[in-house]
């Protein structure tokens, strides 16, 4: 493959011009839940009625769809609806997968479709200005990454890049948004990503550079290194 | 820069190598440009920069936010559990035969209709001692000489049979006709 194998999965310290350490709890990353082949006997498990088979599937998604139904529909409470409704589809039409696709990739398009129907549901309700609560809005707690051992400077450095990163994508229209999160964050090739989204292969080419351009003409202070950040510690 | 200059990297091809969906010798002349080509190399380490930023905000979003999975996935199991009940209190309706099945009542009428239409029908037969004498036995008639019986149901206890019944210009409707398991005993 394909040179660019994932960036590397070292912390990006916002002092250091580098992310911070991710705290998310181990689950399968995005290349060994696709790996795997533990899922084709979990979802044969679960046809069959097992229920264990069914909370192990949940168990070793339910994270990392959340986090890509949070960056899609951006309120917690949202994705966790978003989330629970999506496996209670994925049992409900459990039976009738055939296995054509992955499991993965099935449960990510179910996911994403939901998450981009809320999406637009909520927009036709109300502006989206108006339906933020305060606490939810960009430089909420909830955003900001905790990181025990971090010394102010680096907490108060790392809000505000988190910010910046949340605002910028918030910037994109969902299908843009949709694209960059699957492969930013699950790693998915430009084919699953098709499949999940049931778009073109060229048409994810073409908003995923779209939304890259995007975000990085609105982070360019950042992805250029040109932070004056003095450590307080 | 990228795109003026025909020995540059184009944009498309820069960011085809940073997601890893250049061929093997795509990749591999990319990566011998890259060596010799500072402002590509410089493109190629904003776009890894920025896949970083917004994994990294992502999942650490989603890691901090108070989600109790345990919680959800016992709300799961409940909806899961209820929808698996209204299944099951649905009348079981099998087809006695494929013919009978297959019957252009039983593809035109939905069998919960004929299960609205039941009670109604009871009803109506229950009652034909006060119709007046040429509408009931006009009814027991119809259902005596006309009916097609088109499929079995089973609902809790009881059971039935479910009739086409024909009526003015050649339509049918359908009905059931309960069997009390109570009465047979």
């Amino acid at each position: 493959m394909k040179s660019a194998e994932r960036p590397s999965e070292e912390p990006h310290n916002a002092v250091n011009d580098k992310p911070p350490k991710s705290s998310v709890p181990p689950q399968a990353t995005a290349k060994e839940a696709r790996d795997s082949s533990e899922d084709e006997a979990l979802v044969e498990r679960a046809k069959a009625g097992d229920n264990l088979a069914f909370q192990a599937l949940f168990q070793k998604y339910n994270r990392r769809v959340y986090a890509v139904a949070l960056g899609v529909v951006k309120r917690p409470e949202d994705a966790m609806d978003v989330v629970q409704d999506a496996f209670i589809k994925v049992h409900k039409h459990l039976g009738t997968f055939q296995g054509a696709s992955s499991f993965y990739t099935w449960l990510y398009r179910i996911v994403m479709n939901l998450g981009i129907d809320h999406v637009r549901k909520k927009r036709k309700i109300v502006e989206w200005g108006d339906d933020v609560p305060i606490e939810h809005a960009a430089g909420d707690r909830t955003l900001v990454p905790k990181v025990p051992d971090a010394n102010p400077g680096q907490s108060v450095v790392r809000r505000e890049l988190s910010e910046k990163i949340r605002q910028a994508l918030d910037t994109l229209p969902e299908y843009h948004r949709a694209v960059i999160l699957l492969r930013e964050v699950e790693g998915m090739s430009y084919e699953e990503i098709a499949e999940v989204l049931n778009v073109p292969k060229g048409t994810i080419m073409s908003r995923l550079f779209h939304a890259r351009r995007k975000m990085q003409d609105q982070l360019q202070t950042y992805l250029e290194g040109d932070l004056d950040i003095v450590d307080e510690s | 820069m990228n795109g003026e200059h025909p020995s540059h990297l184009t944009k498309e091809k820069l960011q085809r190598h940073h997601d890893g969906e250049l061929s093997e010798q795509e990749a591999a002349d990319a990566r011998q440009h890259l060596r010799t080509c500072a402002p590509c190399q410089a493109e190629l380490d904003a776009l890894e920069r920025l896949s970083d930023m917004v994994r990294w905000s992502t999942d650490e979003t989603a890691a901090n936010s108070d989600v109790d999975f345990t919680r959800m996935f016992a709300e799961i199991e409940r909806a899961v559990s209820q929808d698996d009940h209204a299944r099951s209190s649905q009348p079981n309706v099998i087809p006695l035969s494929q013919k009978r099945a297959a019957s252009p009542v039983m593809r035109a009428v939905p069998a919960l209709g004929a299960l609205a239409l039941a009670a109604a029908a009871i009803l109506m037969l229950n009652r034909s001692d006060t119709l007046p004498s040429d509408g009931g036995e006009q009814q027991l008639a119809l259902l005596d000489a006309s009916h097609t019986e088109i499929t079995a149901v089973k609902f809790g206890r009881n059971a039935g049979q479910v009739f086409g019944i024909p009526i003015a210009d050649g339509q049918s409707v359908p009905v059931v006709w309960i069997d009390d398991e109570d009465e047979e005993e």
